[in-house]
C-alpha cells in the first residue's frame, strides 16, 4: 500500500466514525478487511443510508454509482478503494 | 418469517392462496358486492375460532373501546374482520382492472409536493382500509412507485398490483432496501412505506402511542425524510359503507422531519413528526374503527 492511500484511509475512517457518529471508535478499531455490516463493524441499513449521502457530500459521488457497486459495502478496504478512484 | 414466528403478522393466515382463489372465483362469478356480503359469514368462524387473531386485535380493540366487556370486543373483532375481507376483495376487484367510485381528500397536497421539484416523494401507507389500493391511484400521479415492503404472504394482493410502474422493494434485502429507496427519490419517484409496523428485528425501529398503546414502528421513512429533505405524506385509503362500494383516498398535510446542519438524524428528532402522524391514526379510528388493522402481541400496552 502506497502512502498516498494509507494517508486516505486513515482520513476515510475518521470521516466515517464523525459521519456515522461512533464514539467509541477510533480509526485502529477500523481493520481494513473486516465487514462493514452485520458481525465485524456492526453497521445496519440506515448506516448505509448515512454513508451514501456523506459520499454524495463530500465526494460529489451519486447515489446511482454507489447503487451500482453495492460489493464496496463488503469491507472498509473495498468502500475506501471506491472512493479514492473517484477523486 | 412464518405467522408463528411473528405473532403480529397474521395476514398470512387471512390472506392464504386457496382463500385468495376462493374469493376471486366468487368475484367473477357472483360479483364484488356478493363476495363482500359472503365475507360476513367468512368472518363470523374467523370470530369465533381465531383466538390468536382475536388476542393480536385485542390492545387495539381495547383501547378503542375501553368500555366494551369480553363478548362486545368479540363482536367488534367480527366487524374488524369483516372490514379485513371486505378490503381483500377490493384489492382483488381492482387488480382485475374493475373500478370503484372515489373520492380524494387533499389530494392536490400530493400533487402539489411532486411538483416543487423533481425529487421524489415519501407517502406512508398504514394498515388501514385498503391499502393495496393506493398503489392503483398512486399510478395516476405518473411516477414509478417502489413499495419497501417485507416480502412474505403479506405481500401477496400487493404482488398482484406490481406493474410497469410499480415495483416491491423487499425490506429484508441488502440495507433493508433503503438504498433502492435513496435512488427512486432522487430520480424522482414515490416511494410507499408502511408506517404502522415495525416489519423485524433487524430492521430499526421507534416507538409511537396510539391510543394509549405504544408500538412499534419502522424509522427508516422518517430517516429518508430527513436525509433526502423531503417532507412525509400520510396517505389512507378506506373503504365506504355499504359494502365497500366506495374509496376514499385521504392525504394528510405533509410533515416536516427537521435537523439541525448536517447532524446525522435521530429518533428524537422524529418525535414531533410522528406524534402527527399517531394522532392522524387516532382520527382515523375514531372515524372509521373497523378499518383499523392494528395486529400486535407486543408488550408495553397501558390496556388490553
Amino acid at each position: 500500500m502506497d502512502e498516498q492511500t494509507k494517508q486516505f484511509r486513515l482520513k476515510f475512517k475518521q470521516q466515517l466514525i464523525e459521519w456515522l457518529q461512533l464514539e467509541d471508535k477510533t480509526p485502529e478499531d477500523i481493520v481494513d478487511d473486516q465487514p462493514l455490516f452485520g458481525e465485524g463493524l456492526g453497521l445496519d441499513s440506515l448506516d448505509a443510508v448515512e454513508i451514501v449521502i456523506a459520499l454524495k457530500r463530500e465526494y460529489n459521488i451519486p447515489q446511482t454509482e454507489v447503487d451500482k457497486n453495492r460489493e464496496i459495502f463488503v469491507s472498509f478496504e473495498a468502500l475506501a478503494d471506491f472512493v479514492q478512484k473517484h477523486l | 418469517m412464518s405467522s408463528s414466528q411473528n405473532p403480529g403478522n397474521l395476514s398470512d393466515t387471512r390472506g392464504n392462496h386457496g382463500g385468495i382463489a376462493f374469493f376471486r372465483l366468487l368475484i367473477r362469478c357472483c360479483g364484488r358486492r356478493v363476495a363482500c356480503g359472503f365475507v360476513w359469514f367468512i368472518a363470523f368462524f374467523y370470530a369465533l375460532f381465531d383466538g390468536r387473531a382475536f388476542a393480536s386485535s385485542r390492545p387495539y380493540l381495547s383501547s378503542r373501546f375501553p368500555e366494551a366487556n369480553w363478548l362486545c370486543l368479540r363482536i367488534h373483532f367480527f366487524r374488524l374482520i369483516v372490514s379485513q375481507g371486505q378490503a381483500m376483495i377490493v384489492a382483488h376487484w381492482l387488480q382485475s382492472g374493475n373500478t370503484l367510485p372515489i373520492t380524494t381528500r387533499n389530494n392536490s397536497v400530493a400533487q402539489a409536493e411532486l411538483e416543487k421539484s423533481d425529487r421524489g416523494l415519501i407517502l406512508l401507507i398504514s394498515h388501514v382500509g385498503c391499502w393495496q389500493a393506493s398503489l392503483r391511484h398512486l399510478l395516476s400521479f405518473s411516477r414509478p412507485i417502489n413499495l419497501l415492503i417485507q416480502a412474505n404472504q403479506n405481500t401477496g394482493t400487493a404482488a398482484l398490483l406490481v406493474g410497469s410502474n410499480i415495483r416491491i422493494v423487499d425490506n429484508s434485502s441488502d440495507f433493508g432496501g433503503l438504498l433502492e429507496c435513496v435512488s427512486a427519490l432522487e430520480r424522482g419517484e414515490i416511494v410507499c412505506i408502511m408506517g404502522d409496523r415495525h416489519a423485524s428485528q433487524a430492521e430499526s425501529s421507534l416507538t409511537m402511542d396510539v391510543l394509549g398503546n405504544t408500538r412499534e414502528i419502522p424509522s427508516s421513512p422518517w430517516y429518508l425524510a430527513a436525509r433526502c429533505n423531503l417532507p412525509i405524506l400520510p396517505l389512507f385509503v378506506l373503504l365506504k359503507p355499504p359494502l365497500a362500494s366506495a374509496i376514499e383516498y385521504r392525504f394528510v398535510e405533509p410533515m416536516e422531519v427537521k435537523t439541525q446542519n448536517n447532524r446525522r438524524p435521530s429518533n428524537s428528532d422524529f418525535l414531533p413528526a410522528v406524534r402527527q402522524y399517531a394522532r392522524e391514526l387516532e382520527d382515523i379510528a375514531t372515524e372509521f374503527p373497523y378499518q383499523v388493522f392494528h395486529y400486535s402481541l407486543q408488550k408495553g400496552t397501558k390496556n388490553g
